[in-house]
């Protein structure tokens, strides 16, 4: 029996078949199209639409040899299988596939499987056949390819299952055979050429056979656990496929839903696999290697790939393995990866540190990219200010990592370090700089003095740019391809990486172009740099897209002048840096010198930047130029080590100066490595959680309300504005997030908030509780930086005096109290009933005929039903028990336009890289 | 070449950088500063606490409220059982209006401090106590220093002195007591870092503590929290009850005697040096200006018998080129004892002349001059105890409620024009009154007492004085039970 399946060489195959020393009693083509039909015709065999119809027309016959169309058997292929299947009183029998294309290239001989029902060969890739699987033996499945079944197992069975894909169907009808005791056996002896379908083990439908087979033949328990960790693994392995250039999601989750839609269908198939059956799970286990093959795979594949990235050209192999350990640049790399891990470890526990502008992501990832899209801004008392981009890619990410937000922080974090130093290796290779300096100054890059005080700066979208601007200059300094194709693809592959930095700091989207430029002056004469040039700036220019809804409502004039950019300069370490740059200037072959004196060019316009507050220049200059300082050192650091390896180049005073330019360059490797001693990447430590989170313990719902937090400007949680010289702001209870960080122009609500705050410092009230609560505030924390702080002692100082705030001790860091006047809470019925904070929005108790006043700054977009404002705040009806803000639709558009951009721009790269 | 242009662009740019400066500091808070104690009224919402009023078995006391405008006024008293909740009582208040509250009425449970809150002002409180056997009254205060100053304390034989410590806030306080005595700077043993907990009181028997001697003034200063302390002085007479100060370089004193009583000044100089001091008598015949002088030295509190300077009665300010406190305490002759050093007779005769002392008379018919020196029927001779920090600062215009209530007792407003030009002044009935406005007019450097009917009689309390030129402006109350001065409280 031929099953015609994909048009492939048809009438070679059942010439083959025909061509059998052992006769066969009938061919039957089945299925396939009308030219199936024909070509069967046309070879004076017979075709029959389904196996179904087979079974039925061949009442006499003992057995049946399945073959799939485009499989070409060797003339002896059927009599082996009769005379192994026949000594070993087997049930099913499959032969050895061999490659049509490379005949000596081995592709199954029978299968292993995993629990999630993927066949495993236990092949290595590109395995020839020497005879060394030449046994006949046992399987727990055998390819569709060639397949001698008896026929009363096939009648019992109900054939092969039509609905699967070839392999899963192959694998799934071994499963359900060996439920009834048959037994499977692979015959080396009988050889088939087929073409290779291991690629197509990825598509969803052979996904979608595996869940089905699982769901068939298993028992409950098995099933019980078996299937989320098929999902979950299923999942992780599309997400790892993403650093193999595969988009496997889609294939993923339409496996998983069209077994939902065939979910009945295959509940019936259960019953009838499993009715009759006399052997249980553990008999299918026991062909089974554990953990999933499919992950494994792709993990293999990456670690490769990663491997033939690293310094060292020679590729892996298992001879080679204690070679490479002893390879510098592999301890080099391994005492990186420990750094990383070790510098990083408190934010795998605890997540960003809440201090300054870091705060932690928002609770839910979708939340926040809806918020972006047009939502509203939780910031204070509210607006319509668009939130950055940083919010939508955070939350993004997030979403993927299981809407779990330390993970995602952790990942971004990790995962900007790593991907830094790798960047900066790779960078610095374009020179022919080698793997151990480039990872020295991949460390310097990510964690060196520079770099740390973006951190300190808790400027957390730059320091994780960080670990994308060297590839972004990678990208645009690499050959460019031949192909027009490979070129777009190579352009937006830039824009690509530029848009994602743009979203997480806006203004590094100008680093790699500038840092190139100058690159480009410097060796004016050469055309390839200043296409690098090109093609940075190109993709800079593709980026802007993905920037909006922020960037057409942002004022942006603000958002480069909010806070002060005066980086205080590290004098040590600045002569530090100077002293190395300057040594290798001197000393190092002119190319690296010249690199050197690119990076010393790059570090000085960048503190020049980092320091420009007499220029109006804002926080966001001042983390972007320190950028800029931390790709400038590394740019010195790595000649700096690479110069002293160059005996040949290197010699007499050289030399000494280059031992100067390394022993300064050991000094910041050192100051990086301090890192490791927080554990929290640069960041200083967590100041928040501590201040915040009491009010987690306190009675009732601390998300129905406010914190008023007091303290010195620039000394609150992101953005404060002030009153009297003193700073304050409200946070979210029991802990801000990062969506609240930057605060929007002053509304209505927050006038009237300043206003108060004025009654209170003038003494015109003993009572500031009573005036505090309609803005939702039921603690006020003073924040002070000493005990001493002027700003925390003038607001203690006020509220220390009033008569309904209740200091709050218990072992709290900072003077905190809880306001006992009623009603202080963000959102309150009209009968008084509190309602809590859902988002950006409010949930509670349905209440009907009544309103709700929603303690935000007034949007007629507040809801659902008829809005009213109340003073500064909205009303809205109780009746339904949530209540929230409309969606400005232009924004939403503009942010999936965005998305959707983003997704094109990933489609041509990919495309470009694939096919260019 | 390219390494050369590299290397002065950098040094170019860097050097730029380097000179770049730094933006300038913030500023401190312009808010913050501890607030120095006043007595003054202003025109926002306002807090008075009211640290020493009883209302039990024995004793009666009224909150006095009064006020200029139309307000809600709320008496808070705190329970010194922490889970129960406290006493409130609330009353709406026609400006410009008087009332005074029985604090019985809110709760009757021995000690009960408490605070008086209005929505709007300018409004005052005072407190007035009475029982068979005493008679006391304060006014409240709405500031809270952190360090406060009582002066006048005696643990002499025959007196008790208490201490009051009324914290009203949430936060409990932490406050350290110093005692400075006729021997100096006495420390208190277990007054250090001394609790008192929120929304509560402590009262503390000093004669206990710091027992036999004859002047003590203490300093309350607050580590955290705050608390608003009164001294309480009881003799076998009566009782005197004062709150807290802050210091001035000014003190007036409407009143200083009445009747049966002689008046003492003390002074307390916490300062490192001396302060020169100097006293105006501003008697019915005319001011006499630099009475006395002393130089005030540092710990050294001071009393002095102002009979031995003049004839009561008269008013007295008391002038200083450095913060002092200062106090009038009055009682029959003997009763507080003699420290320092009397005046030879002729130099007080010669002072009695002093050729500056304005020669205006309050005889216009339009004026109720009550400080002539016509024939009156045989003065009612007073046996009692009263006590009462002075005013900081003259005003133009005074809330006075708690006027003629407690029954049997006769209750003056004292008027003190201490400027060398005379003072016209209206004083008016807050609220309807039997009691018509009446215009008097006060010579230069003279006082008026001005006698109250009773509030059965007037069906008023309280009484606004709107003057023409600043003035000071003080109560007494007299009765058989005993004796009471109580400070005005002006309108800033």
């Amino acid at each position: 029996m031929i099953i015609a399946r994909r048009d492939a060489d048809l009438p070679a195959t059942i010439e083959s078949v025909r061509r059998q020393v052992y006769e066969t009693q009938r061919i039957i083509v089945v299925g396939g199209d009308k030219d199936a039909r024909r070509v069967a015709s046309d070879n004076g065999v017979e075709w029959i639409t389904s196996v179904a119809g087979v079974i039925e027309t061949c009442g006499d016959v003992t057995h049946m040899w399945f073959v799939l169309d485009g499989v070409r058997a060797r003339p002896d292929a059927l009599g082996a299988l009769v005379r192994g299947q026949a000594r070993l009183d087997a049930s099913v029998a499959g032969s050895k596939i061999l490659d049509e294309k490379n005949p000596d290239r081995l592709l199954s001989v029978g299968y292993a499987t995993d629990v999630f029902e993927t066949p495993y060969t236990g092949f290595d890739e590109d395995e020839l056949d020497q005879g060394q699987y030449d046994v006949v033996r046992d399987v727990a499945a055998v390819g569709g390819q060639s397949t001698l079944m008896r026929m009363d197992l096939a009648r019992g069975l109900g054939g092969p299952d039509t609905a699967m894909a070839p392999v899963a169907a192959a694998v799934d009808f071994c499963q359900r055979a060996r439920l009834r005791g048959a037994r499977v056996v692979a015959i080396p002896s009988s050889e088939v050429l087929a073409h290779n379908d291991h690629d197509e083990l990825d598509r969803w439908s052979e996904r979608a056979g595996r869940i089905r087979a699982m769901i068939k033949v298993y028992g409950p328990l098995t099933l019980f656990w078996a299937l989320p960790m098929a999902f979950l693994s299923g999942f992780a392995q599309s997400f790892l496929s993403l650093f193999l250039g595969r988009w496997r999601f889609f294939e993923w989750i339409r496996a998983w839903l069209w077994n939902l839609v065939k979910l009945p269908n295959t509940l019936h198939e259960r019953h009838a696999a499993r009715k009759g059956r006399v052997v249980g799970d553990a008999e299918l286990f026991r062909y089974q290697i554990s953990g999933s093959v499919a992950l494994k795979s792709v993990v293999t594949e990456l670690s490769d790939r990663i491997r033939r990235r690293l310094p060292g050209e020679d590729q892996f192999s298992v001879e080679a393995v204690g070679e490479e350990l002893r390879r510098p640049s592999f301890i080099v790399g391994a005492v990186a990866l420990l750094f990383v891990l070790l510098a990083t470890r408190s934010i795998w526990s605890v997540g960003l540190p809440a201090i300054g502008f870091s705060l932690p992501f928002p609770d839910s990832g979708p939340g926040a990219i809806s918020a972006y899209a047009g939502g509203w801004n939780p910031a204070g008392l509210g607006s319509v200010e668009p939130l950055r981009p940083f919010i939508a890619l955070a939350g993004l990410i997030q979403t993927i990592l299981f809407d779990n937000r330390r993970l995602a922080e952790y990942i971004l974090t990790v995962g900007s370090w790593l991907v830094g130093i790798w960047g900066v290796v790779r960078l610095l290779r374009t020179w022919s700089i080698r793997a151990v300096a480039g990872t020295l100054a991949g460390i310097v890059y990510v964690a060196g003095p520079a770099a740390q005080a973006v951190a300190q700066e808790t400027a957390v979208g730059v320091a994780i740019v960080i670990g994308l601007i060297p590839w972004s200059m990678r990208f645009a300094l690499a050959p460019f391809p031949a192909s027009w194709g490979a070129r777009v693809g190579r352009i937006t592959a830039v824009a690509i990486l530029a848009g994602l930095a743009a979203m997480l700091a806006p203004l590094t989207l100008a680093i790699p172009v500038a840092a190139l430029l100058i690159w480009a002056l410097l060796n004016f004469t050469d055309g390839t740099l200043w296409r690098a040039f090109g093609i940075s700036l190109g993709g800079a220019v593709l980026a802007v897209p993905l920037l909006f809804p922020w960037l057409g409502t942002a004022d942006l004039y603000r958002f480069v002048t909010d806070g002060e950019a005066y980086w205080s300069l590290p004098i040590v370490t600045a002569v530090i840096v100077v002293i190395a740059a300057a040594a290798v200037l001197v000393a190092a072959p002119p190319r690296l010198a010249l690199i050197a004196a690119w990076g010393a060019v790059l570090a000085a316009v960048g503190t020049f930047l980092a320091r420009s507050a007499g220029f109006g220049s804002g926080r966001e200059i001042e983390a972007a130029g320190i950028a800029v300082v931390s790709l400038g050192v590394g740019l010195i650091v790595g000649p700096s080590f690479e110069a002293i390896t160059r005996v040949r180049e290197v010699g007499g005073w050289r030399r000494i100066v280059s031992g100067i330019a390394v022993a300064a360059s050991v000094f910041l490797v050192a100051t990086a490595v301090v890192t490791v001693l927080g554990g929290r990447a640069g960041y200083p430590s967590d100041e928040y959680r501590e201040a915040f989170t009491f009010s987690a313990a306190r009675p009732g719902d601390p998300t129905a309300s406010r914190i008023l937090v007091l303290g010195a400007p620039g000394n609150l949680p992101g953005d404060d504005r002030t009153v009297g010289g003193a700073a304050y702001r409200l946070v979210s209870a029991p802990m801000p997030e990062s969506w609240e960080t930057h605060l929007h122009t002053a509304r209505i609500g927050d006038d009237a908030l300043s206003d108060t705050l004025e009654s209170i410092i003038d003494g015109e009230t003993k009572r500031a509780g009573e005036l505090l609560a309609p803005f939702g505030v039921r603690w006020i924390v003073i924040l002070g930086e000493t005990e001493m702080d002027p700003f925390a002692e003038a607001w203690r100082t006020i509220f220390i005096g009033q008569l309904d705030l209740v200091p709050l001790g218990g072992g709290l860091a900072n003077t905190t109290f809880e306001n006992e006047a009623e009603n202080a809470v963000r959102a309150v019925s009209a009968e008084g009933t509190p309602w809590t904070r859902a988002g950006t929005g409010y949930q509670g108790t349905r209440e009907f005929g009544i309103g709700l006043e929603v303690r935000e700054n007034a949007n007629d977009r507040w809801g659902p039903g008829d809005w009213e404002q109340i003073g500064w705040a909205n009303g809205v009806t109780a009746a339904t028990g949530t209540v929230g803000f409309e969606p400005i639709n232009s924004r939403q558009s503009q942010a999936i336009a965005a998305a959707v951009w983003l997704v094109a721009l990933t489609g041509v790269a990919w495309g470009g890289r694939r096919f260019g | 070449m390219r390494l050369v242009i590299a290397a002065i662009v950098v040094a170019a740019v860097g050097a730029f950088a380097l000179v770049q400066t730094e933006p300038v500091a913030e500023r401190p808070p312009d808010f913050g500063v501890p607030p120095a104690e006043t007595v003054g009224a202003s025109g926002d919402p306002s807090a008075w606490y009211c640290p020493w009023v009883v209302s039990g078995a024995l004793r009666d006391s009224t909150f006095n409220l009064g006020s200029m405008m139309d307000v809600n006024a709320t008496i808070t008293l705190p329970n010194p059982n922490p889970t129960e909740d406290p006493s409130i009582n609330e009353t709406r208040l026609r400006g410009p209006g008087a009332r005074s509250i029985d604090a019985g009425d809110i709760v009757r449970r021995g000690t009960a401090p408490g605070v008086v809150e209005f929505d709007d002002g300018p409004a005052v409180a005072t407190t007035v106590m009475w029982s068979e056997e005493i008679l006391t009254g304060d006014r409240c205060v709405a500031s809270v220093p952190k360090e406060w100053h009582l002066v006048g304390g005696i643990t002499a034989e025959g007196f008790t002195l208490e201490l009051q410590l009324f914290n009203p806030f949430a936060e409990s306080a932490k406050v350290t007591i110093e005692a400075i005595t006729e021997f100096g700077r006495s420390p208190l043993a277990g007054f250090e870092s001394f609790d008192v907990p929120g929304r509560s009181w402590v009262t503390e028997d000093l004669s206990r503590v710091i027992p036999f001697l004859d002047m003590a003034t203490f300093t309350v200063t607050s580590e955290s929290g705050i608390v608003i302390p009164s001294l309480i002085l009881n003799n076998e007479n009566d009782e005197a009850s004062w709150p807290g100060t802050g210091q001035s370089t000014i003190w007036d004193f409407p009143v200083t005697s009445l009747p049966g009583l002689e008046p003492t000044l003390v002074i307390s100089n916490t300062g490192s040096v001396g302060a020169t001091v100097a006293i105006d008598l501003f008697t019915p015949d005319g001011p006499i200006l630099d009475a006395d002088g002393r130089i005030v030295a540092p710990l050294e509190p001071l009393r002095i018998h102002l009979a031995d300077l003049a004839e009561p009665p008269f008013a007295v300010r008391v002038r200083s080129n450095a913060p002092i406190g200062a106090i009038i305490q009055a009682a029959p002759e003997g009763t507080f004892p003699r420290t320092d050093i009397l005046p030879p007779e002729e130099e007080v005769g010669d002072e009695s002349t002093d050729e500056d002392a304005p020669d205006d008379e309050a005889t216009d018919e339009d004026t109720a001059d009550t400080t002539g020196d016509e024939e009156s029927e045989e003065p009612v001779v007073y046996d009692g105890l009263a006590a009462m920090p002075g005013n900081t600062d003259p005003l133009e215009r005074w809330l006075v409620p708690g006027l003629g209530v407690v029954p049997g007792a006769e209750t003056s407003i004292w008027i003190l024009n201490p400027s060398d030009e005379r003072a016209t002044v209206t004083v008016s009935p807050l609220g309807v009154s039997a009691v018509s406005s009446e215009k008097i007019v006060i010579p230069a450097g003279r006082y008026v007492e001005i006698p109250m009917p009773s509030l059965s009689e007037s069906g008023n309390s309280g009484m606004l004085i709107d003057a023409s030129l600043p003035v000071s402006v003080a109560v007494s109350i007299a009765g058989p039970q005993g004796v009471a001065f109580i400070g005005g409280v002006g309108v800033g």
